[in-house]
């Protein structure tokens, strides 16, 4: 659900090449540890679960202006390499129809691919420590979402700042008279003030729906999300 | 998927969302224009010179002048405009956010929400104008085979799990299991139909997985442009990319 939602042109250039660098770096990690034989079976479910993400991203849940990720089940079913291309395959659909710019798309993967990671650490850990099956869910959910939210006004934090003149070494008076003319100046404070109470709630529904849906697989087909991703590779 | 279909089903709130992809495919498949028959290299190119100029640019007239080039050319592809321009909402809303939240003092919110915009709309001529398996194999070059295929795995079945996803909702709706004001309810219910369209999906790849075994997949599924791209209708997305980049430089 930590998807950046801003469009083209808000976020300093060097930000987004830094987002697809990064992206870029990842999902080469990501291909050179997921083992061409194993990668060339699993490129239907890699697409399937990407348009699942993209059909979660795509339903309002009612009158809130909130729609489902769902990350962290796709990195609990797919692992946190193929989980991380999930992420970019979704994030680069959802900017075709202008859902996030097609700049973003870098540091949205970065986000979102986030969250498939620690999302599927973390269920690993607390699925160890709690033998019930829907609650490390919704725990792993939570925990993941609200470090990942961190991580995404993190990012909007750090791009206000106008890196090059930083990078330059001009005086601090320059650097800061740069942030206030900056297209991307904003003020944090105000941005986490209209993001918290949108971000509590979407992660209690994101962790609740994760859970439902969880709950729901189980019932009826356990081995899909009931042995530890580590035995199905893909990683 | 038929047009018919696809103008009820978009009438629906909740379906509307749903099926942003498909209406869109539609229109990019059974539409012809000018820019319908221009390649999809050229009108990617005019996205990029879009976008470019949305970087460069704080000056709201520039982005008045793009907005009117770029409307003015959906409106000579033979595209429902009016229809298609709630799609640019998406980036109207989040911008707005975002001009709300901004002190800059070298920059007004009017511009920001104009940036937005105008990237999105340029988009949208893209997307609305272009398949996209012809922008898959414009991907050939830069994405790595496993990325590009399952990119196609994902656009294809999109289709297949949303009008399954869709029959559900219209079984929910015939038995009054959702409504817009009940979020919890909702969420109950959603998370059965998300459940079972992931088993469904499962499935599905799993069925998939041993066609192409069958096939002899080895990587790399076939991507190929099916029209006949013109030069001539080419140059126009190019030159009008081109105007709006020299506009920002130059205004």
């Amino acid at each position: 659900m930590s998807h950046i939602h801003l469009p083209d042109g808000v976020i300093p250039v060097f930000w987004w090449i830094v987002g697809y660098v990064l992206t870029a770096a990842m999902l080469g990690l990501a291909i050179s540890r997921t083992k061409s034989t194993e990668a060339r079976r699993k490129v239907p479910l890699l697409g399937i679960i990407a348009a699942i993400m993209l059909i979660g991203q795509s339903i309002p849940l009612g009158f809130i202006p909130f729609h489902l990720g769902l990350a962290v089940l796709a990195g609990i079913v797919l692992g946190p390499w193929l989980g991380f291309m999930a992420a970019f395959i979704s994030n680069m659909f959802l900017a075709l129809i202008g859902h996030g710019g097609i700049t973003v798309v870098g540091l949205n993967t970065m986000v979102v691919g986030s969250e498939v990671i620690i999302g599927y650490l973390l269920y690993g850990m607390v699925r160890r420590a709690i033998a019930r099956p829907v609650l490390p869910v919704v725990l792993a959910t939570t925990l993941t979402l609200i470090i990942t939210i961190t991580f995404m006004v993190g990012v909007v934090a750090i791009a206000q700042v106008n890196p090059a003149l930083i990078l330059m070494g001009e005086e601090e008076g320059a650097i800061r008279e740069s942030v206030v003319d900056s297209p991307a100046a904003i003020s944090l404070r105000r941005f986490i003030t209209l993001i918290v109470p949108i971000a509590a709630i979407g992660i209690a529904i994101e962790a609740l729906a994760t859970g439902l849906i969880v709950k729901f697989i189980m019932g009826v087909r356990p081995d899909i999300v009931g042995a530890p991703a580590r035995e199905r590779g893909g990683r | 998927m038929s047009e018919h279909r696809l103008e009820n089903a978009g009438a629906d709130d909740f379906g509307r969302d749903l099926l942003d992809i498909a209406f869109i495919d539609n229109l990019a498949y059974n539409r012809d224009s000018v820019m319908h028959k221009a390649s999809a290299l050229s009108k990617v190119t005019m996205v990029a010179l879009v976008i470019a100029a949305v970087v460069i640019s704080t000056e709201a007239l520039v982005f008045v002048i793009a907005l009117a080039i770029l409307l003015t050319t959906f409106s000579i592809s033979n595209l429902p405009v009016l229809r298609i321009l709630p799609f640019a909402g998406y980036a109207f809303i989040f911008s707005l956010i975002f001009a709300v939240s901004s002190i800059g003092g070298g920059i007004t919110p009017i511009v920001v929400i104009l940036k937005a915009v105008t990237a999105a709309v340029s988009m949208l001529l893209l997307i609305t104008t272009t398949p996209y398996p012809q922008i898959f194999a414009l991907g050939r070059k830069i994405f790595p085979t496993i990325l590009l295929d399952a990119m196609l795995v994902t656009y294809r079945s999109f289709f297949i799990l949303m009008e399954q996803v869709e029959r559900v909702i219209i079984a929910l709706r015939m038995r009054g299991g959702y409504s817009p004001l009940r979020v919890v309810g909702n969420l109950d219910i959603m998370g059965k139909v998300v459940g079972h369209g992931f088993i469904h999906a499962w499935e599905l790849s799993e069925n998939m997985q041993n066609a192409m075994l069958i096939r002899g997949y080895r990587g790399g599924m076939p991507v190929s442009a099916a029209r006949k791209h013109s030069i001539k209708y080419s140059l126009l997305p190019v030159l009008l990319g081109a105007t709006v980049l020299a506009t920002a430089v130059f205004a």
